[in-house]
């Protein structure tokens, strides 16, 4: 379309003055980037499909607040990780294992990992079943700031708009998240690797 | 540096964050103990992982999803209702007004006949209006002027002149435009006394507020025939509300090559197919059920025109004038916006109209029109450029669960009309479709679209029949089958074939048998 390359305030306002093909062509530039943060947050597909959209029915909703303090795609991720954590509390029956807190680190079992590289065991495809896997096991405050820092790419500062939070409080909690995600990590490595090793003989255990 | 600080500052080493005493005490540590050797090596393969990990693209038809529930929602929002809101205010506060300003106003004419230089006019005025919110008797002289019939923007206009200095201006003007556009016309100078929370509508305030400036000035002071070519200049024409059917056929469309098209009429068997019962199909002969009918009073009858699909002799050497298929199905989930893509092959593209008529608790969010009583709600309605293959999206949205018919009508220039049933289930999640399934049957007979609406509803399956099959009665073993066995029963009935795509069937009826010698020669 020839409106595409207006920029997302341009449109803003035309959409604000209730003009739904504008805001349309801001839904067509943002939507891709909103799924992966949903199917991210939560996932699954099915999940990420319905988060992006009501993501962007709340978005459309709620345009006249939006007074562009920050960029669109700022106010428009914080919609989303706001939807995100609205759906996995909702989806929270059951499980959630919180995970352990830093201090509990200290205990090692260096016989956990005797490959050197654990990721030539997993094929491609199987670590990114982890990574979904280990990031359900964290808490959604950990969750959502690996999401934005370190799938999403997003800088500090960015993060820190999103979130409405200090860059240094960004950082300190994205130190821990990571911690957290080594961990979780870990203990599916170990549930991966435990079975591939037996075989062979147990190893040092 | 002990181990539990190190593993604790891994984060920061890994992501090159830390001083460099701190990171060259850590290294140091990190030669040296196994413990934190792994860890290191664990933190690296998980932020590896982590970075690396490929987010699948989002499925094909979110988009349109989207686009659709906002339009739907679009249309929600109580627009009319706003309007009606504030023009009450107006008026009532227009009344208000004018007790309270009548003494005022014979002043106020009576300084207006005094010589006042347009100019001077045109620049007092746009400074009138913000004190006047909150106090109009003494503004009231100059101030009922404002919003004159010529300052109303037209939607068209509005999209036109892009507002330039709304947000930098007088935030406390903003309201002024908003009134007249409701049409209260006769009420122009009510606007101030409307209050601040105007959403959405508001928006374009700033310029329109100049322009009542620079329109009303004349007015005060000026003979009439200056205003007469300003108001000549604004646009007339009454809002057009973009026709959500327009825009999503408009970038649905495709023109395609012929030979493509002819590889998407895969329908027309050959008459030695072994189903093909010849000239049962097209034939306008259908009884009707009055089961049907008393069910679903809300669908009318539509004529039944002289030629049907696929059948008319006019057209025994045009193939199918018309064809009918499943594009893209996706089973409906109560609740959500699903989207079904319908392909229109013609050979003749002079389809004026096309119509679908919702059935019970079926919404179709893009389609907007209606058609009048029992003619269902217009997708579209010109000329279609020429086209082989046209896609039709139909949005759904499905309140309960159950078996659901949609029916869609096409519209030809020359008068005729096709049309089809869509039956469909829809579910209350995602179910595996099991078209295996065993269904049993109680009665003799039924129609073609009762049997269909069992069976979408037992496979989770959708149909798609030409109207002259779906109303068609067959007769029904009492016992029970397979569905794929009901399926071949009302093959060898009506002489058609299913072509099947994914959970989907559509109906392929025949060319009459006596065509086709003259197609070879």
């Amino acid at each position: 379309m020839r409106e595409e390359r207006q920029s997302d305030e341009n449109l803003v306002l035309k959409a604000k003055r209730g003009d739904t093909d504008a805001f349309n062509l801001l839904v067509e530039r943002h939507y891709k980037r909103i799924y992966s943060l949903a199917f991210q947050m939560l996932g699954n597909a099915e999940d990420a499909a319905d988060a992006t959209q009501e993501t962007f029915v709340k978005a459309f909703e709620q345009l006249r607040y939006f007074r562009g303090d920050a960029s669109f795609s700022t106010w428009l991720h914080r919609i989303a990780i706001n939807t995100c954590k609205d759906m996995m509390r909702r989806n929270r029956s059951v499980q959630f294992s919180q995970l352990t807190p830093e201090d509990e680190h200290t205990e090692f079992d260096p016989a956990t990992l005797t490959e050197p590289n654990p990721d030539e065991i997993l094929a491609e495809r199987e670590r990114t079943e982890l990574v979904w896997l280990a990031l359900g096991k964290l808490s959604d405050e950990a969750k959502q700031i690996l999401v934005l820092c370190d799938m999403q790419g997003f800088s500090y500062a960015e993060v820190a708009a999103i979130l409405n939070l200090p860059e240094g409080t960004v950082k300190s909690r994205l130190h821990r998240a990571r911690n957290a995600f080594k961990e979780a990590w870990k203990s599916l490595m170990r549930e991966q690797i435990e079975p591939l090793k037996r075989p062979k003989g147990g190893d040092e255990k | 540096m002990n181990c539990k600080e190190v593993i604790e500052r891994l984060p920061e080493y890994w992501s090159g964050e830390l001083d460099e005493t701190v990171k060259n005490e850590l290294t140091a540590h990190l030669k040296g103990c196994l413990t934190c050797q792994q860890e290191w090596a664990l933190l690296q393969s998980a932020m590896n992982a982590l970075r690396n990990a490929k987010t699948p693209e989002p499925p094909p038809e979110l988009l349109v999803r989207i686009q659709a529930e906002v339009k739907a929602r679009q249309r929600l929002k109580p627009v009319f209702v706003w309007r009606w809101q504030w023009a009450t205010a107006a008026a009532v506060a227009t009344f208000v007004l004018l007790c309270l300003s009548l003494p005022l106003l014979q002043r106020a004419r009576e300084k207006a006949q005094m010589p006042i230089s347009p100019m001077v006019a045109e620049r007092a005025v746009p400074a009138l209006p913000a004190p006047a919110l909150e106090l109009p008797p003494t503004v009231a002289p100059s101030k009922p002027q404002i919003p004159s019939i010529a300052t109303l923007p037209t939607p068209k206009e509005r999209l036109e002149k892009p507002r330039r200095k709304v947000l930098a201006e007088r935030p406390g003007s903003e309201r002024i435009s908003e009134a007249p556009e409701t049409g209260l016309r006769t009420t122009g100078p009510s606007e101030p006394s409307t209050s601040k929370d105007l959403p959405l509508l508001s928006i374009p305030s700033g310029e329109y507020r100049e322009e009542a400036g620079e329109n009303i000035a004349p007015e005060i002071s000026v003979p009439a025939e200056k205003i007469a070519p300003q108001i000549a200049q604004l646009p007339s024409e009454p809002r057009k509300v973009p026709f959500i059917a327009e825009l999503e056929l408009s970038e649905w469309l495709r023109v395609q090559k012929p030979e493509l098209k002819m590889g998407e009429l895969p329908a027309t068997p050959s008459p030695e197919s072994p189903t093909g019962i010849p000239s049962v199909a097209g034939a306008p002969r259908a009884r009707r059920s009055e089961g049907i009918e008393s069910q679903y009073p809300a669908m009318g009858r539509h004529a039944v025109p002289p030629m049907q699909m696929g059948g008319g002799q006019a057209q025994m050497f045009a193939a199918l004038p018309l064809n009918l298929r499943w594009k893209g199905y996706e089973t409906v989930v109560v609740g959500k916006v699903r989207l079904w893509q319908l392909s229109l092959v013609s050979e003749t593209p002079q389809v004026i109209t096309i119509a679908v008529q919702p059935g019970e608790r079926v919404e179709v969010l893009n389609a907007q029109m209606l058609l009048g009583e029992g003619k269902g709600l217009v997708l579209w309605r010109d000329k279609l450029p020429a086209f082989k293959e046209a896609t039709i999206p139909l949005l759904l949205r499905v309140t309960e669960p159950g078996a659901r018919r949609l029916k869609v009508t096409v519209e030809m220039a020359d008068g005729r009309t096709f049309s089809w049933w869509c039956v469909f289930a829809a579910v209350e999640r995602e179910e595996p479709v099991r078209i295996r399934k065993p269904i049993s049957f109680q009665v003799e007979q039924w129609t073609t679209l009762d049997l269909l609406s069992n069976l979408a509803w037992e496979s989770k399956s959708a149909f798609l029949v030409p109207e002259t099959v779906a109303n068609r009665v067959i007769s029904i073993p009492m016992r029970t089958m397979s569905i794929y066995e009901a399926l071949t029963l009302l093959e060898r009935q009506l002489g058609g074939k299913w072509l099947r795509l994914g959970n989907t069937f559509s109906w392929s009826t025949p060319v009459p048998a006596f065509a086709v010698p003259a197609i070879k020669q």
